[in-house]
């Protein structure tokens, strides 16, 4: 499944028209990074304000709003990380081998999961991960090499 | 299960029953006068510390000529009044509250000028560069020659070559600051073991971050160091490598 790039100042008209196409993809992203719905809500929502602020010199608020996500989900899930071992469930909605994902990725270390879930859910390019986290290309490669390996571990059959 | 463990649908499915309807645009005008607010509330602290600054360089100055020293400090608005004023930390700003409904932006139908890119990698909910911290650089260049502050460094062979540093309070502190740490190994950064003085019998993992200058560099650790209390390795300029 590809995803569509996030959209560039050009084809969204407004702010309104942003928050109106990214809220879901945007909250979706963070709570697979933080493992939290109510804390991708609010990491979601402090970036929101952050792109909001410098609306007038982003090029690609698309892409500064999805980087404020991921980096605000990965703070957000280092500074909760014990108490959403404790507290997070997956939604009672969601079928069991994706609460079984979830629970797996709950246990990779949180910059690993932020490669996972912008790799295989954002569709990125390790280039493009390295931007968005502001890590080099190396870093990525073997977080993920690292990520799917653990994951490859506890999900196995 | 294939080579990616059917991630793309299970990560698909996982986030589907999530809407977002918990985020708002009331929600997020809230955000923006609550930014705004912390950025006020930071300017006054940042006028009084200069004030109190100015204080104890007058201070310093009138001690060192003590003949030439009037009983009371004339403050900082004018150190030639006559009459002197008792010092008072600033709590005042021209900032304007801003509303909390204040409207988004609606009239953004040109492309904004090259000159005004924003980088694509922010931010933090305290941006250092707003908080008068040197700002991280983050084009790093295969081969190219970069001052990096060393945060932490722990020898690989501990841990058999492996050594989680996440959670590291250095590495956690500097995250808290809006900053982004680089998590990787030494042996990518040539000339960091000799300017560092490590021993280059192993390895070694670091939590370091780049800046843009030697001065840059040294600041960071400086104010780091200074408001943490939390130790670091030091500065070094090396040649970047592992980027491609």
């Amino acid at each position: 499944m590809t995803r569509p790039e996030p959209p560039t100042a050009s084809d969204v008209r407004t702010f309104d028209d942003l928050f109106a196409e990214e809220r879901t993809p945007m909250t979706r992203l963070a709570y697979l990074v933080t493992g939290s719905e109510p804390i991708a809500e609010e990491v979601v929502q402090d970036a929101f304000a952050q792109v909001y602020e410098r609306w007038e010199r982003l090029d690609r608020p698309g892409a500064y709003l999805r980087s404020c996500v991921v980096n605000g989900a990965r703070r957000a899930g280092a500074r909760h990380r014990r108490e959403l071992r404790l507290v997070t469930a997956p939604p009672m909605s969601a079928g069991l081998e994706a609460r079984e994902l979830m629970d797996a990725l709950g246990r990779l270390r949180p910059a690993w999961r932020a490669v996972v879930v912008l790799r295989f859910h954002a569709d990125m390019t390790q280039d493009e991960i390295a931007e968005t986290l502001g890590v080099r290309a190396g870093t990525v490669k073997s977080s993920l090499h690292r990520a799917l390996a653990q994951l490859r571990e506890e999900l196995a059959p | 299960m294939n080579d990616h463990l059917d991630l793309i649908d299970r990560l698909e499915e996982a986030a589907a029953p999530v809407t977002g309807t918990g985020v708002t645009r009331e929600g997020v005008a809230d955000r923006v006068a609550a930014r705004r607010r912390a950025r006020t509330r930071h300017n006054g602290v940042l006028a009084a510390a200069a004030a109190v600054l100015v204080a104890v360089v007058a201070v310093g100055v009138l001690a060192a000529r003590p003949d030439e020293a009037p009983t009371t400090y004339a403050g900082p608005g004018d150190p030639t009044d006559p009459n002197g004023s008792t010092l008072e930390p600033s709590t005042t700003t021209t900032t304007a509250e801003p509303s909390v409904t204040e409207p988004f932006p609606t009239s953004t139908t040109t492309e904004p000028s090259a000159s005004a890119t924003e980088p694509s990698t922010p931010p933090s909910t305290v941006d250092p560069a707003t908080e008068g911290w040197p700002p991280q650089h983050y084009d790093l260049v295969q081969g190219g020659r970069t001052w990096i502050a060393y945060l932490v460094a722990v020898p690989t062979a501990a841990n058999g070559g492996f050594v989680p540093l996440e959670d590291e309070p250095t590495n956690l502190a500097a995250e808290s600051l809006g900053y982004e740490p680089g998590l990787g190994e030494i042996a990518c950064d040539q000339g960091a073991v000799e300017a560092l003085g490590l021993d280059d019998s192993h390895g070694w993992m670091t939590v370091s971050i780049p800046f843009g200058s030697e001065d840059d560099a040294h600041r960071f650790v400086d104010r780091f160091v200074t408001e943490t209390g939390l130790p670091v390795v030091g500065v070094a300029e090396v040649t970047t490598y592992c980027l491609d």
